[in-house]
Formats: structure tokens, sequence, C-alpha cells
């Protein structure tokens, strides 16, 4: 009966000041969305990084560092530091344990973004995310020899559509003197945006990549040696090497023990890693700035209460009339004091709740735009157990500094000579 | 016996001046009008009876319970079971509206509520009474006269029938006819349960509504 009480009068009592109290909880909505917004992105951005590449049990390449293996494999970042013969490609086809293989051949740029030489396999096997496969956007995977697919974000970026020409540049970087401009590509296909490295590559055949750097063995053509692309049809383009692979293990329990035996081919050095691990080590450096955002959203929020308590102090020194009628009436100090309570509470209960309303209004609207325009992929998803925690540590700080008033309260309450509302008591 | 002090004195805590009371027996039913000028205690007195504050020294009896032995708590169980308390003005809580302000003692004593029988129906009967118009009973404070609020302060002190009513100066702020008006209605819905009602006042004119009197002192009886 009591706690129904300080409810109803709380309630009562906030909708008397709604107009003050607007703004203050207003700001308080507000700073915990963004504190909402930035953890929910944290997770969804070390989510969807963790995830860049999923499905995939083991990335090989030339004897390396896990990272630097990681970071040109996946993200196109740096370089190899050694090739992957051919035949050692095919020996690992051979490998009854394992599942299956895509090639990956790196080298060239296409205006700054990385040329995968690769095949249909790619397509097929690659996933990222929640084992999602991709998806061709428009037109369909490469089969020609001078057929390119391109990522959604380089087609968007660079303004291409299906059929146009394209002009592959040897060596990376964005800015290259020489080109392969005898041999222009057509765009036959583009992918879906996934969010992923994926949708900053340039993907060719090896067959393609080959044919183009017939002659260029001292890293410049050689005019009497190059192949016209007619030419190039005819001839035998089996790549020599490649840069990396991507495997898939059908037993998983076997993983480990083919990444030591890769570790230790005596065929060549070569180096095997486990993508997840990689990945969550790769964070934990780029990891680092997420923390420092998410401490300064927190002083945010601590700052918007600091002002919560600002606005009920003061509007309590209007409130010695009604303690004292409240008191008269046989009210108890504890009653008033939890009435202070309930009202914090609430807004920040209140704020809490409205904040998880625009954060999951905003996801839902802006997601889509956001994959399309930025290639970011942002899933709305149910709040996880952090997201949870945020939002009920809103109310229990609003409950924590709502016993500033409530003391406050307590004390004008039990005070003695509490009589009326004016404090003179000798009238 | 609603009340019964002796030797009823008071002292503020950090400073030296004390109080010192004319003893009081109050019968149940019975109305008592305690006269005195600014500064002779009289507000004093009635925080006294209405266990807001605590004696400090002689025997005061109220609802015949010893309020010297009684906890704060307990004291203010009491209050909200068995006294009603009319201030000078600003009686009524601001965001309540007239009827939820009657009700008020209802939802914070069961003895009341039980004694209202329909909280809600007692005290629209109460303000009909009180001559308080129907279209007002939903009206937030801020939206009636000082009269007006003043008969609202006197309905919820009726409410639940306690056996004692305590008015500080409730006609101050009121003109002549509304004063002795209000007195009367006050004092009649009182007869009602007989509840007893000790109005306090510095106006030697509404003396003749009450059937008991009390002089308080001119500064009571101040020692240094």
């Amino acid at each position: 009966m009591r706690l129904s009480l300080a409810l109803s009068l709380a309630a009562a009592s906030l909708w008397h000041r709604r107009r003050v109290l607007l703004l203050v909880t207003l700001t308080l909505t507000l700073s915990v969305t963004l504190l909402l917004g930035v953890q929910y992105l944290r997770t969804e951005v070390r989510q969807s990084f963790n995830l860049s590449v999923s499905g995939t049990d083991l990335i090989i390449g030339a004897r390396s560092g896990e990272l630097n293996l990681l970071l040109y494999s996946v993200f196109h970042i740096g370089h190899a530091t050694n090739n992957l013969r051919w035949s050692t490609f095919q020996d690992l086809e051979q490998d009854p344990r394992i599942d299956w293989l895509v090639p990956l051949s790196l080298g060239d740029s296409y205006q700054g973004y990385r040329v995968v030489g690769t095949d249909r396999r790619f397509l097929e096997r690659y996933q990222y995310g929640d084992e999602q496969p991709l998806a061709m956007d428009e037109g369909k995977w490469f089969s020609d020899l001078f057929d390119v697919v391109l990522g959604a974000q380089v087609a968007r970026k660079l303004g291409h559509n299906i059929g146009d020409e394209v002009i592959l540049s040897h060596g990376g970087g964005r800015t290259s003197f020489v080109s392969h401009d005898q041999h222009p590509f057509r765009v036959s296909g583009i992918l879906a945006p996934t969010g992923t490295p994926v949708d900053r590559g340039v993907y060719v055949s090896l067959e393609g990549l080959e044919a183009i750097h017939v002659g260029w063995e001292a890293g410049v053509p050689s005019p009497s040696r190059t192949l016209s692309a007619e030419a190039a049809r005819d001839r035998n383009l089996t790549p020599q090497t490649i840069t990396a692979a991507l495997a898939g293990v059908e037993r998983q329990i076997l993983t480990f023990r083919i990444q030591r035996d890769i570790n230790q081919m005596s065929a060549e050095p070569l180096s095997a890693i486990l993508p997840g691990v990689a990945l969550s080590q790769l964070w934990q450096v780029l990891g680092q700035f997420e923390f420092i955002l998410l401490g300064i959203t927190a002083f945010v929020v601590v700052t918007s209460l600091a002002g919560l308590v600002t606005v009920l102090l003061t509007l309590q020194s209007h409130r010695h009339q009604e303690i004292a009628v409240l008191r008269a009436n046989g009210a108890s100090p504890a009653l008033i004091a939890g009435l202070y309570l309930l009202e914090c509470t609430g807004l920040a209960l209140l704020a809490a709740a409205l904040a998880s309303g625009l954060w999951y209004l905003a996801v839902a609207i802006l997601a889509p735009w956001l994959l399309e325009v930025w290639g970011v992929a942002i899933v709305l998803r149910t709040p996880t157990l952090a997201e949870w925690g945020l939002l009920a540590a809103v109310p229990v700080a609003g409950l924590i500094v709502g016993l500033i008033p409530a003391l406050r309260a307590w004390r004008m309450g039990s005070h003695p000579g509490g009589w009326g509302p004016t404090e003179d008591m000798t009238n | 016996m609603v009340i019964n002090t002796k030797n009823l004195s008071w002292h503020w805590p950090d400073q030296g001046g004390s109080l010192h009371f004319p003893d009081i027996r109050l019968q149940a039913g019975d109305h008592l009008f305690i006269r005195g000028p600014s500064g002779s205690g009289k507000s004093t007195l009635l925080s006294l009876l209405s266990g807001l504050n605590r004696a400090v020294d002689g025997d005061i009896e109220v609802h015949g319970q010893d309020l010297k032995r009684l906890g704060g708590g307990a004291r203010d169980r009491l209050r909200a079971d068995c006294t009603g308390v009319i201030f000078q003005q600003f009686n009524l809580v601001p965001y309540l509206s007239a009827l939820d302000n009657v009700t008020l003692p209802c939802r914070l004593s069961a003895t009341r509520r039980r004694h209202a029988g329909q909280p809600e129906d007692t005290a629209r009967r109460l303000l009909r009474a009180l001559d308080l118009p129907d279209d007002s009973l939903g009206r937030k404070p801020a939206a009636l006269s000082t009269g007006q609020q003043q008969r609202v302060a006197a309905a919820r002190a009726l409410i639940g029938a306690p056996p004692l009513i305590l008015a500080d100066e409730p006609t101050s702020a009121l003109d002549t006819d509304n004063r002795d008006r209000f007195i009367d209605l006050l004092l009649a819905r009182a007869a009602d349960h007989g509840t007893s009602v000790v109005f306090v006042s510095h106006d030697p004119g509404l003396a003749a509504h009450f059937p008991h009197h009390l002089e308080l002192a001119s500064g009571g009886e101040v020692q240094p």
C-alpha cells in the first residue's frame, strides 16, 4: 500500500512538473541513446570484424607471421613475403582431410583496390558473418579470361556497371605508373554488399592474371614477349604460383593437426593460420579505441544525471510546503524520501526506455542505408547482456543520485520543529 | 479524554529560550479555542499535540497514548490514524486534485479509510457539505481560491472521522464572512462524528464559536 501510494504520488508529481522535467529527461535520453549506440556499434563492429571471414578453417600462405598473412589475404593490407607454388596447392587439394580450397593471387590493383585472382570457388566457399555466402548483386561471376567481378564498394565508388571496361594497374597502390592497358577487362558482375573487405576487392580469374603478366618477368613489360589478348587465349595459362589459399576442413577436430602438418611441410616453408584466432588478436590491437569511446560516453551520461539531480534539487527548494502537508497527514520521512527516489529513478527509467526505442528505430531505419552507402553492416538484434546491463545501470544510477534529494527530503521531513509550511515555528 | 497535558514545556535545541504551556484536558467531542499573540508558541503547541515534535518536559497524552514514549514512526502512524490537521495556508499537495487531496489521509491510514467507507464518495459528500462547487473537485489547488483551498483542507481533516482536528489559524487568509462560515461548517461536520477541534488563532473575535477557551501568554513564559 505504501509503495503504491508513493508510486502514484511520484507519478502525479512528475506529471505536474512535466514542462520543466521534459528538457532534462530529453538530455538524459539522448545521452543514454549515445551510450547504448556506442556499445551496440562496438559489439557490431567487433562482430562484423571478427566475422570478416567465417566458415574458413585455415588460411595458408608462405611462411610469415600470423597477422601478416591475415592482413594481406583477407584485408588486402600489406604484401606477401613470398608465394605459394601451384604444385603445392595441387598437393593440398589431394589431401583427403581438406574439404575445399580457394586459391588467392594478389599483387595488382585497380584504382587503389586490390585485384584478387581466384576462381569460382571463391564465390561458392567464401563466407562471412553468420556463415553467410557471397551473392551476386548484378551480372554473373567471371567466365571469360578477361572478365572481372567488382566488390560492392568498388562498383559504387567508381560508378561501374556491367559491361564497363576496366584497366588494371601493375602492383599495388593508388598511383601505379605501369598499367595493363593492352588487356582491358570487362565487368561481368558486381557482388552484393557484405560490410567486409570483400566489398573492396576486384576479382579476376587466375588465368586472366597470368595472361596479362606474360612477358613481365622483369617487373615491366618487354614488348617482344607480351601476348596480345587473342594470343593469350590459346596459351596454357596455369599459374606457377599463387599468394595464399583459404581452406575448409571436413572434420573440425583435425584442423590443428592439418595446421601443424602444413607448418612443417618439407616441400616449401608455409604457414597455416586459424582466421578466428588471428582476427581476435588483431582486434585486441585495434579495439583499444572503442573502450576509450565507451568511457567518454559514460561521462556524458554522468553529466546528464548530474543535470537531472540539479533540476530535482532546484525543484525541491519549492517543495517545503508539500513535504509539510504530507507529514502532517501522517506520511513518514521514509515515504517522502522514497517519493524523491522514485521520481529520480522513474525519470532515469523513462530515459532508458526512450533511448532504447530511439536507438532501435534509428537502426531499423538506417541499417540498409549504412550497408549500401558506407559498407557498414549493422544488424537489428536483441540487446546483448552488456547492453541490457548498460540500460539497467541507468535507472540504478538514477536511484543512486536520487539519494541526494531523498536524503535532503528525509531531513526536511524529520527536522524537529517541522510544523506547517512556514519554517518559523513561533507565529 | 482526547488530550491531557501536564506541565508541558518546550525549548529549542540550539537556543536558550523555552516555552511553558498551561495544562489542557479535552474530552472527546469538545472543542477548544486557543488564543495567543504571535510568539506565544501556538504552533509549537500544535506540533507537540500532533506528534510532529517531541515534548521536552512534562506529560502529554493524546488519544490515550503517551506521546513522549512513542517513537517517530509510531507518532506518525497515530497522527495518520487519529488526527486531522489544517494549516494557515498552503494546505494542499499541489499536484493532486481537490478530490485526491481530500482522500489522501485514507491512503495513508487504513483506519481513516475504513471509517470513510468509500473514500471518494465520502470526499464528494464532505466537499459538497462544505459548499465547494462540483466542477472544482477535479481542479488542482492552483486553480482554487484561498477560501476553497481552506475548505478542501477542512474536508481532508474531517475525512475518516478522526477523533481530533488541529487547526492552526485556518481562517487568517479569509474575509470575515467566509471566516465565520468556515468555522460553522467545520464545527457542524465535526459534530457529525464527535470529532474534537482544537482551533488556534490570534483573533479573539472567533472565540464565541467555541465552548472552551485557553489563553497563551505573550511570549509564553520565556526564560533565558
